[in-house]
């Protein structure tokens, strides 16, 4: 089940939001803007920021490593990790219990970015400094992110594995993509590219998919997903059929969708569409549709996602 | 995505004065090193210890060669382009070397690009800068081995494995329990903080950043970082080191909460800028390029450096 920080008016077990620059005022246009949202299980489920905040140290983030594997990707403005400058749609994949950064915001304020957290237990970072361990448990202390979550020891074994369909080769403890250059990813049967991502607990981690969907693609039936769902546009736009009007997400727009409920049919819009979907529980997928087992580009995902599982499983 | 690194790589040297330098790049090499520990040990010429250092004469100075005083058995971690030069480096000024690298291939490679290489040592024969005669004296004087053991009587070791701040720190892990004492740990990242490799060892005042600009043979490039806890003695061995090499090594501080020392904070700097008058629509990336190689002399300007440095020098 998705819980937000925050309130939220829940249409038909969604909800539909934009990211917007955390520096303006949010517009009243009654739609949710940005979120932390914890998904999937209740202990040890992901958790996705829509936006950062420099909270704890002005402008930068130190060394540090984090008890989960995680997924960031700079909108709208870079981000930087290291010495690696990620553009918007550019995504780093971060293994768990590995040190990495410093991490730099835009400003004071911080950073549009996404940032999701494999396993929510995984959040609290974790330092090279002890000074500055000091200042960041000080800091975290009141967190409101963190609340009600039994945070993982330092010591913690944490079995998580990440893993790619496209071949995005792995830096020892990382690996760098984004939806800036599509070309080798494989190609569905309705020309659509897709990336599929798994990552955290080996069995029930996280699945990402990354679409990149020309505007004539087919579209999608609607399905009904065992698993919470976010998705997000990247680039592009995407229409989504709903009862009375249909629903429009348009580039940072994004719908988070409850388990068990029915996310409506969906076509990519007149310049196409570039989504990424975050599905807490990769055992969940293949959906269903109104007509049975999944079809077309879902049941191709299917097939990618199964590949993924079995190489973790090999791995292991 | 973009990888930063060290600018000076592409500029001009008193060491090939001639010649127009274009590195292969100078973002650390992609050669995979997860060092195994075993009992194997005893390169060749590794033989002197940590206690050595600075009580050992000039090692084996040859012709053309330049001569390093007072110097052990240096170790470089990591046979990819910056290791492999680095290597090169230390055995022309009269070294012995010994380069690990878990990579067959990797060490393969490097051995050829020794001799071969376009900053090899037959082109440095080439231009008047090393005896025919000393190539393979110089050769030799690198032993390179797959085991991270066989640097355990090296008084300096330079890790130069690729860009990754968590194999830099289980690297330095390693080599803390397989190096000599007194060893001085060196790492050539690219701008991680030093404090946090340190941290990963038990003997931290040894630590310390020599950061390296490609060609690593030829740039006199040498950023030498130290924490708060590093040695002076250390700092002193590394920087007497450096110069022997014919290196200008500049000492500053470590910054636990950025990445990029000076050399790439400042370039990152001029970066970003240049990123924002592109984004503002005032310059195209190829005249911003084009006014900073007038302007300032620089070889080449920072969108084509990034180029070069991501997807290879042409």
């Amino acid at each position: 089940m998705i819980t937000l920080l925050g309130s939220a008016t829940w249409h038909n077990g969604h909800v539909d939001g934009v990211i917007r620059d955390i520096r303006r005022p949010v517009p009243e246009d009654g739609l949710l803007s940005g979120a932390v949202a914890r998904m999937g299980d209740s202990d040890a489920g992901p958790v996705v920021a829509m936006s950062i905040e420099g909270r704890i140290f002005p402008r930068k983030a130190p060394v540090h490593l984090h008890k989960s594997d995680s997924f960031r990707m700079a909108l709208g403005e870079p981000i930087r990790v290291g010495g690696t400058s990620y553009a918007h749609g550019e995504f780093r994949l971060q293994q768990a219990d590995a040190f990495y950064g410093p991490e730099y915001w835009t400003d004071e304020v911080g950073t549009n970015q996404l940032l999701l957290m494999a396993d929510r237990r995984g959040l609290k970072p974790y330092l090279t400094d002890a000074q500055l361990q000091r200042l960041a448990d000080t800091a975290l202390a009141d967190d409101v992110s963190l609340e009600g979550v039994a945070m993982l020891p330092r010591d913690a074994d944490v079995p998580h594995a990440i893993a790619n369909s496209f071949g995005a080769a792995p830096r020892p403890s990382h690996v760098d993509a984004g939806f800036t250059d599509t070309t080798g990813w494989p190609v569905l049967s309705d020309g659509s590219r897709l990336a599929t991502i798994a990552l955290g607990h080996r069995k029930s981690g996280v699945l990402l998919l990354c679409w990149d969907r020309p505007p004539g693609a087919a579209a999608l039936p609607a399905f009904r997903l065992g698993a919470d769902l976010v998705r997000l546009v990247v680039e592009g736009s995407c229409r989504i059929g709903e009862p009375g009007a249909d629903v429009e997400l348009g580039r940072l727009g994004f719908r988070l969708q409850q388990e068990g409920t029915w996310h409506g049919a969906s076509r990519s819009g007149p310049t196409g569409s570039k989504e990424l979907w975050i599905v807490a529980d990769r055992r969940a997928w293949p959906p269903i549709t109104a007509a049975g087992p999944a079809e077309g580009p879902l049941a191709e995902v299917g097939a990618e996602v199964a590949a993924l599982a079995s190489r973790l499983a090999a791995a292991a | 995505m973009t990888a930063g690194d060290n600018p000076a790589g592409t500029a001009g040297t008193s060491v090939t004065p001639k010649t127009s330098v274009t590195p292969k790049t100078s973002v650390t090499p992609e050669t995979s090193v997860t060092p195994g520990i075993s009992g194997a040990a005893g390169a060749a010429g590794a033989a002197t210890t940590a206690a050595a250092v600075g009580t050992v004469g000039a090692v084996g100075t040859v012709g053309a060669v330049g001569t390093v005083g007072a110097v052990g058995t240096v170790g470089v971690i990591g046979a990819g382009v910056m290791g492999a030069g680095i290597a090169q480096a230390a055995a022309m000024a009269g070294c012995a070397v010994v380069c690990v690298d878990t990579s067959a291939a990797a060490r393969a490679r490097a051995r050829h690009q020794l001799v071969e290489g376009r900053f090899g040592l037959r082109t440095a024969v080439e231009r008047g800068k090393l005896d025919a005669a000393d190539v393979d004296r110089v050769t030799a004087r690198i032993a390179w081995e797959s085991e991270l053991a066989a640097v355990a009587g090296a008084a300096v070791v330079i890790e130069a494995v690729p860009e990754d701040l968590a194999l830099k720190i289980r690297v330095f892990r390693d080599l803390d329990r397989v190096a000599a004492a007194g060893a001085v740990l060196a790492t050539n990242s690219s701008g991680f903080p030093v404090g946090a490799l340190a941290a990963a060892t038990d003997r931290p005042t040894r630590v310390l950043g020599w950061h390296w600009s490609s060609p690593a043979q030829i740039m006199r490039f040498a950023e030498i970082v130290v924490t708060e806890q590093t040695d002076p003695d250390a700092v002193e061995t590394v920087t007497r080191l450096a110069r022997g090499l014919g290196k200008n090594p500049v000492v500053v501080r470590d910054a636990p909460m950025s990445w990029g020392y000076v050399a790439n904070r400042v370039y990152w700097a001029a970066v970003a800028e240049a990123r924002r008058i592109v984004a503002e629509g005032i310059s195209t990336e190829r005249d911003v390029d084009q006014l900073l190689v007038d302007c300032f002399r620089w070889p080449v300007g920072p969108f084509t450096m990034i180029q070069g440095a991501t997807a290879g020098w042409t």
